[in-house]
């Protein structure tokens, strides 16, 4: 079964053979998985989009053509799932007072002392706004044109939010770096 | 122009192709899910040809009733004609129970209603001079109308008979047929029927005081009836429990949820009006839930700035910097659920024409499934409101069985002898929980209205 290609894979699902859904989940659950995080505030959520995601994509499956990478394929499922997920929150564009937060450059020695899941976190813990636009303008790829029809924002937005969200994330580089003194107590 | 900065490629680098292990109930609930939606899909579907199709069938039934209750029981005899081939049945008469009917295949139909008799078919017989039946309003029979007798005028018959050579001799079975019929006729003078005697070789039946008195219907003393149910209905829970914090975020996040239940219901009413129903009933609904948990973090940091000069301090200022962040965490999800409800109530009802009137009060026990979906907890880590799945049987003992006490008003309308449709405004609340075992636990308040379609059984009649 392991040697299925991505055709026979589809083919499968499509006649709702379970071992098939099976090997199709396990071969891109990982690297969605991982996608699902990058969306979510935290892990209940990215389980939740993940599931969504993947009912989608095998109701979907159908609309598949054959001509495109189906990890691809279902890659943008998810992203979209997690957009309309967001989308059906009616999120609002957060406004940090992040203009006193000043834009310095990143020392990469910084950043490469950081693991996979502590950039992981840090995207995590964004605002969903910034989170949203971050993801979808600096890992995927997409332009602010793109994203502003996706959230359903002007481009405007989508750039402002993508800079405050680097200023943010810029922000937390710098504090994994340097000790924090002060006391908190929390009520 | 696509704007490059170096952080998008430190993150890209170092999250686009990166893999998370997920864990195993996601693949559980993606197969649940489907299986869900698979079965959301059929019913979505059906659901409005499953509503039509119940009450084209119960349309059917309603009118299958109807026919069946005009034709049944009608005494009739069969008289035959040699001289007439062709067979012609002719079409029931007016649909008075008590108005027994002679029926010929040959041609022509013969009735002796009780009551003053609007009818009957005006029919000559082809090649075939006798005219049995024929027999206008203004041909009636006369009519005693203090005693709601008529009287048959079988000379006639005879005669005609004889005349045409119309064999009138019946079967055993005709004979049995028009005993019947001749017993449920409330004829007078019984020597008028003596000519037919010797064609229809019938012994004319004793008369007694009793077989002469006009059958008295009262009604029933009590009826059962059965009844498809459909209603809508708004429903909200009260969360209360130990957990007062927990309660607070659940009530907060609670909204007015409509849903559709179904369910069958029968019950027995009595002539007085009193009556009682039990049924039940099915709803599936599911909640969209958001809570916004607020937490105000402050931040204190003593600042202490120190002059020397040399090993002498000159001066020193400490300074309490305090900082406060809002922290609002918002945590949505689906909440959904299965309920199953059996209600028993009490009722009376008064009717009036074709309408009728009523309320009715009673209990019902209320079984809650939650299918899935998640639900507001308390994060342990820092005491935060957050969601969580319902798999867990905490999470599920949030529902437990619970006592409703109802409150109906009913309106009804009769379509027919048996069948009626009711509208019933409801409402329905918590009177009690059994088996809380959760910290918090949730109680059902409802308003809707319910629509009837009843079916009302044979009753015991009276004479």
């Amino acid at each position: 079964m392991q040697e299925l290609t991505e055709r026979e894979l589809v083919r499968g699902c499509l006649d709702e053979d379970r071992r098939c859904q099976e090997l199709l989940y396990a071969r891109y659950a990982r690297r969605m998985y991982a996608v699902c995080i990058r969306y979510a505030r935290h892990q209940l959520e990215a389980q939740d989009l993940m599931q969504e995601g993947f009912i989608r994509v095998f109701d979907k499956l159908k609309t598949f053509r054959m001509d495109g990478s189906l990890e691809g394929w279902v890659r943008r499922i998810m992203v979209h799932t997690a957009i309309n997920h967001y989308r059906r929150k009616a999120f609002q564009m957060e406004r940090f007072g992040l203009e006193h937060v000043p834009e310095e450059g990143v020392p990469s020695t910084a950043v490469d002392q950081l693991g996979e899941q502590e950039l992981l976190a840090m995207v995590s813990s964004l605002p969903d706004g910034y989170r949203m636009v971050f993801n979808l303008y600096a890992i995927e790829g997409f332009d602010h044109a793109e994203i502003a029809g996706m959230l359903g924002c002007g481009e405007s937005t989508s750039r402002s939010q993508l800079a405050k969200a680097r200023r943010m994330l810029q922000g937390m580089i710098n504090n994994t770096t340097t000790p924090i003194h002060a006391g908190r107590t929390s009520h | 122009m696509r704007e490059e900065h170096p952080i998008d490629n430190h993150f890209r680098e170092a999250l686009l192709g990166n893999e998370v292990e997920p864990p195993p109930s996601v693949w559980e609930g993606v197969k649940n899910g489907r299986r869900r939606r698979r079965g959301l899909v059929f019913w979505s579907r059906r659901r409005g040809l499953a509503v039509i199709t119940l009450f084209v069938a119960l349309g059917a039934g309603a009118y299958w009733a109807v026919r069946h209750d005009r034709t049944e029981d009608l005494p009739s005899v069969t008289l035959s004609n040699p001289s007439t081939a062709a067979e012609k049945t002719f079409p029931a008469t007016q649909s008075t129970e008590q108005r027994p009917a002679i029926e010929s295949t040959s041609e022509a139909t013969i009735t002796a209603p009780i009551s003053p008799p609007p009818v009957v078919a005006d029919e000559s017989i082809a090649g075939n001079p006798i005219v049995i039946s024929k027999r206008s309003s203004e041909q009636r029979p006369p009519v005693d109308e203090e005693h709601n007798r008529i009287s048959v005028p079988p000379i006639a018959i005879a005669d005609a008979a004889a005349s045409s050579g119309i064999d009138l001799s019946l079967s055993t079975e005709a004979t049995t047929d028009i005993r019947t019929a001749l017993s449920a006729l409330s004829v007078g003078p019984i020597d008028r029927l003596e000519p037919l005697r010797s064609h229809l070789r019938v012994q004319a039946p004793t008369f007694t005081p009793e077989t002469r008195m006009v059958p008295v219907y009262v009604l029933p003393p009590g009826e059962w009836w059965l009844a498809a149910q459909l209603g809508w209905y708004d429903v909200r829970r009260q969360w209360k429990g130990s957990d007062t914090q927990l309660s607070d975020a659940l009530n907060a996040s609670e909204t007015w949820t409509s849903t559709i239940g179904v369910g069958l219901v029968v019950g027995r009413t009595w002539r007085s009006g009193w009556g009682f129903s039990v049924g039940a009933e099915h709803e599936q609904s599911e909640q969209a839930f958001r809570y916004v948990d607020r937490v105000t973090q402050v931040d204190q940091e003593i600042i202490t700035s120190i002059v020397t000069l040399n090993t002498e301090v000159i001066a020193s200022t400490s300074d309490t910097v305090v900082t406060q962040v809002l922290d609002e965490r918002v945590s949505e999800g689906m909440d959904r659920r299965s309920v199953v409800r059996v209600p028993l109530e009490g009722h009376w009802r008064a009717s009036w024409r074709r309408w009728a009137f009523g309320v009715s009060v009673g209990v019902a026990g209320e079984f809650t499934h939650v299918t899935s979906g998640a639900i507001l907890v308390r994060n342990e880590p820092d005491g935060r409101i957050t969601t969580a799945a319902t798999g867990s049987d905490e999470l599920r003992a949030r529902y437990p069985v619970v006592l409703l006490g109802t409150v109906s008003a009913e309106v009804g309308y009769v379509l027919h002898e048996r069948w009626n449709l009711w509208a019933s405004p409801a409402y329905m609340r918590t009177l009690g929980a059994f088996e809380q075992g959760s910290a918090v636990y949730s109680e059902p308040e409802r308003f809707g209205l319910r629509l009837r379609l009843s079916y009302t059984f044979n009753g015991t009649r009276d004479r």
